[in-house]
């Protein structure tokens, strides 16, 4: 057996490699992870003596099988998650004949690789302990193989790692900070990759009500002045016009142009922080003007869409008007889009609208007319509501009076159209909790909400909230609140316990902050932080000056640090002289290990350089004296010695390499 | 002084081509401490052992161990005097400077435990009498690493009693030519005089407590007696009693160099001698001789020397 001197780390190195797989636990197939687990216990087990070394017809099988496993799972080598998946594989394989150092070199630089891989993945700060963890952890596989001063204790190897790793920090920092950013992030992946989460592009009764049990961050929005009030704070999302009786879907087609609306107030403008969707769509305090910080375009019912799904943290800013008017009429086009219905479907409430229309004098008559309808039929508003059959509306309206906004507002635009004035149904979220930690309104998954917006001739499209009559405390307090009453197990037991609140509202505050000043540290946050250093005016040239000049007092930290002793001391005079004659026996081809003994390092070099016999062999009695010995250090001894030295130096340039 | 330089040229003389064995031998003698040789054998314990004891100018006796060895077999044992109406102490083996305790690992453990309390104790008690041995007193131990049938390891407890574990090894082809051409060494053996007294001895004793230990040798000792305690790979690190017995093999070992103060060198001679025996590795598949001197090595070389 190919065994190595030093003994090989088994423990830590399993449990650096266990750590890198950990990390992609929900991402890679499962079979992967499965290989990587026998790979680890089988390792486990030779390392115990229990199973024999794999042969190596064995090792070249189980290869070609992985490799065969990853193109037939993947049909590529390329892309994050294949070479990710190939990583690990391969890293698994390797376990299978580790038995040198190297070979452990090796398995823990592909754990790193995985690391570097999961940031590549997933940047959020709850995942950040583990990376460094797990990077601790192979940095410390590394610490215990190398080096003939390092032990094999793992205390000592963590030790050495997480000592190297506060040595890097100062590096890392600066090159964080003055590194030029790209624009767009490199490491972008295709959106095919990511699931999606939030709002969808279609409602169905329930749907949303899915949604309001999940209290992740939406997305965070901080308002440049003040901000509006809670029942102003309509974030516009995915508009729909499709309706088959039951569920509301986007337009598929092209739309009419229409109208877009004219500002009549003071613009507000806001920053957003948009949680990863997997979806096109931004959101905004209702009516948009424009989105700044990611490219995208306005469709004709008002929405705004990124021109790519939104599959990381993105940032952007936002301009928007409480109050807008509409000049014009609607398109025939626009007209037939927004009033057709299903043909015999929710046939009572046609019924019910054509009487109501009949009753009122306009448009907007009516409109208040069905308002009134939905405050005084005793709808009920709840987050369980009862199922509704295919025809939902009449289901709701005339059965169970039971609902969800999204219940209300498809309600609402169906009694709408069948009267003959274009409705649509609007998606997005409402209110948002003011965080004062982080200084912000963080807007949950359990604040989405569902409204409509009817046109009126002269007045355009106006929204409408049927929920604000059914249930005006959820749009005058926003979402959570009505969660705590309606009997969800963890808010009623907790929903007003201070110290949660603030215990969420801290760790949400640190998320913000990392997600806006470390991941979306872009290019216009790095020039704003030079700026506000002082730097305003710098450009490449004196960036990368900064960066060299940086780089070279780190250095010099890094010599200072290992100019000490193996002890943390640094070396008297006397050691000082001692390692000047061992970096002379250096110059001269003379390796000197750091275990070697003074009466070995003399005898070594008085038969390599017999030209200088005497005078190595006086000065290495001498210090064995001075250093070992009863005599006493003084100046005038160390002088004697460095006098010695400059012989030794003389007599041996012949020797010089 | 120069009693030792004699003393090892006598050795040297008896023993061919393992002076590197015999030095060790001399210092962990004049270190006060005991001796395990371990060895195949026909590879000569016997013989140093009995040239030790000779050139030392000592007493001996020697002791072949096996299974139904009684402690009292080396001990000695009280009889009944029919003449004096007293029970009298007949002293055992033990009584003597130095005692070969041929294939100590072929007793059972009580017995080898009686020999090691007095080694340790230089006294042995015999029913609740204690009988003080001689000054100086010396075992030198053999056993035989490969036979393992029928034979009681000696527990890591009592191997730490000895001070150095060194073993001999066949002789390189030139002096076993030597060997075979002069025949048996034991005449030659009669034939050797001390080469020093039992006072020149206790002096030389009394010398290697005076060598001068400088602190930063102290540091070295620590760092390599504490790194045996903190290896992953090792199951027992070495005890305080064998890190005072590391310091003081290295000051024999430096007046067996002829130095008046120890370096890090005299350390790492007498290191593998002092170490080997005492450390555990974790692993089974260690416990080699051919691992454990490869462990005790690393050790050393990872151990920076203090400069």
């Amino acid at each position: 057996m190919n065994r190595s001197v030093k003994p090989v780390p088994t423990n830590i190195m399993l449990a650096s490699f266990a750590s890198g797989v950990l990390l992609h636990i929900d991402r890679a197939p499962p079979w992967c992870l499965g290989v990587a687990l026998a790979a680890l216990i089988w390792h486990w087990l030779y390392s115990r003596g229990r199973l024999r070394p794999a042969a190596t017809a064995l090792r070249v099988i189980v290869t070609l099988a992985l490799l065969a496993g990853i193109a037939a799972t993947f049909r590529t080598f390329n892309g994050l998650s294949a070479g990710t998946a190939f990583l690990l594989v391969m890293g698994a394989a390797k376990l299978l004949e580790t038995r040198t150092q190297r070979d452990v070199a090796v398995v823990a630089t592909v754990s790193l690789v995985l690391v570097l891989a999961a940031c590549l993945d997933r940047q959020s700060l709850l995942r950040l302990p583990l990376y460094l963890a797990s990077g601790w952890t192979a940095l410390a596989t590394i610490a215990a193989i190398g080096g003939a001063r390092t032990s094999t204790s793992a205390v000592r190897a963590f030790g050495a790692a997480g000592g190297a790793l506060l040595l890097a920090l100062p590096l890392a920092a600066l090159c964080f900070v003055l590194v030029p950013r790209m624009q767009g992030a490199l490491w972008s992946m295709p959106a095919s990759e990511r699931g999606q989460t939030g709002l969808a592009d279609e409602m169905s009764p329930g749907s949303i009500s899915e949604l309001s049990v999940s209290e992740d961050i939406a997305f965070r929005a901080r308002f440049e002045g003040a901000a509006p009030p809670v029942a102003q704070r309509y974030w516009r999302g995915p508009v729909l016009h499709d309706f088959d009786g039951y569920t509301w879907r986007r337009q598929a087609g092209t739309g009419a142009t229409q109208q877009q609306p004219v500002p009549t107030s003071a613009p507000l403008r806001y920053h957003v922080l948009l949680e990863p969707t997997g979806r096109v769509y931004l959101f905004g305090i209702d009516s948009i003007a424009s989105i700044q910080g990611r490219r995208n375009f306005r469709t004709f019912d008002g929405q705004i869409l990124a021109a790519l799904p939104v599959t990381e943290t993105l940032a952007y800013d936002g301009v928007s008007y409480l109050q807008t008017r509409f000049d014009g009429a609607l398109s025939t086009t626009g007209r037939r889009l927004d009033t057709q219905l299903p043909s015999g479907r929710n046939l009572r409430s046609i019924a019910l609208a054509r009487e109501l229309r009949a009753r009122a004098t306009s448009d907007r008559q009516y409109s208040m007319m069905v308002l009134d309808y939905f405050r005084a039929a005793g709808f009920e508003y709840t987050l369980t509501p009862p199922l509704l059959d295919q025809d939902s509306v009449d289901d709701l309206i005339f059965n169970t009076r039971r609902g969800f906004c999204g219940h209300f507002a498809s309600a609402y635009a169906t009694l709408m159209r069948a009267a003959g004035v274009p409705a649509r149904v609007v998606t997005g979220y409402l209110g948002g909790a003011w965080n004062p930690i982080g200084g912000y309104y963080a807007v949950r998954q359990s604040q989405a909400h569902a409204w409509t917006e009817i046109w009126i001739d002269g007045e355009g499209w106006v929204r409408v909230d049927p929920t604000a009559v059914v249930a005006p405390e959820r749009v005058q307090q926003g979402g959570s609140e009505l969660l705590a009453r309606s009997g969800s197990a963890l808010n009623s037991l907790f929903g007003d316990a201070g110290w949660l609140r603030d215990l969420r509202d801290s760790w949400d505050a640190a998320n913000n902050w990392w997600q806006e000043r470390i991941v979306k540290f872009n290019r216009s946050a790095q020039l704003d932080l030079l700026r506000r250093l002082g730097l305003e005016h710098i450009d490449y040239l004196g960036m990368a000056l900064l960066l060299a000049g940086g780089a070279v007092l780190w250095g010099l930290m890094l010599w200072a640090v290992s100019m000490r002793g193996p002890r943390g001391t640094t070396p008297d005079a006397l050691g000082r002289t001692w390692n000047r004659f061992l970096a002379l026996l250096a110059s001269r081809g003379i390796g000197i290990a750091a275990h070697e003994g003074p009466r070995a390092i003399a005898a070594r070099a008085v038969a390599r350089l017999p030209a200088a016999a005497a005078d190595i062999g006086s000065f290495a009695s001498r210090y064995e004296q001075l250093r070992f010995g009863t005599a006493e250090q003084s100046e005038s001894a160390i002088r004697a010695m460095r006098a010695q030295l400059r012989r030794i130096a003389r007599a041996t340039t012949a020797n010089r390499r | 002084m120069s009693a030792l330089p004699a003393a090892l040229a006598a050795l040297d003389s008896i023993i061919l081509g393992k002076s590197r064995a015999l030095r060790l031998a001399l210092s962990c003698l004049i270190a006060r401490g005991h001796l395990l040789i371990e060895d195949v054998p026909g590879v000569g314990k016997t013989t140093l052992a009995h040239a030790l004891a000779q050139v030392l100018g000592l007493s001996w006796q020697r002791v072949q161990f096996t299974s139904d060895l009684l402690p009292a077999d080396i001990l000695g044992v009280s009889v009944f005097d029919r003449a004096t109406q007293k029970f009298e102490f007949r002293q055992g083996p033990v009584f003597t400077q130095l005692l070969l305790a041929d294939e100590v690992n072929r007793a059972s453990p009580r017995t080898q435990s009686a020999l090691l309390e007095a080694m340790e104790e230089h006294q042995v008690s015999v029913d609740g009498v204690s009988h003080t041995l001689p000054d100086p007193f010396f075992v030198v131990a053999t056993q035989n690493p490969h036979e393992q049938l029928g034979t009681y390891a000696l527990p890591e407890s009592q191997l730490d009693r000895f001070l150095m574990r060194i073993e001999l090894g066949y002789p390189d082809p030139r002096h076993e030519r030597v060997l075979l051409a002069e025949g048996d060494r034991r005449g030659l053996l009669a034939r050797t005089a001390a080469a020093m007294t039992a006072a020149q001895l206790q002096q030389l004793q009394q010398e290697v407590t005076r060598v001068h230990v400088a602190p930063p040798l102290l540091d070295y000792v620590q760092q390599l007696v504490g790194s045996t305690r903190t290896r992953s790979d090792i199951r027992l690190g070495l005890s305080p009693r064998a890190a005072q017995g590391l310091v003081h093999a290295a000051r024999a070992w430096a007046l067996l160099e002829g130095r008046s103060a120890v370096l890090p060198d005299d350390v790492q001679a007498v290191w593998p001698a002092v170490a080997l025996h005492r450390l555990e590795p974790r692993n089974a598949a260690d416990r080699t001789h051919a691992q454990r001197e490869r462990l005790v090595r690393a050790i050393l070389e990872a151990v920076a020397v203090p400069r």
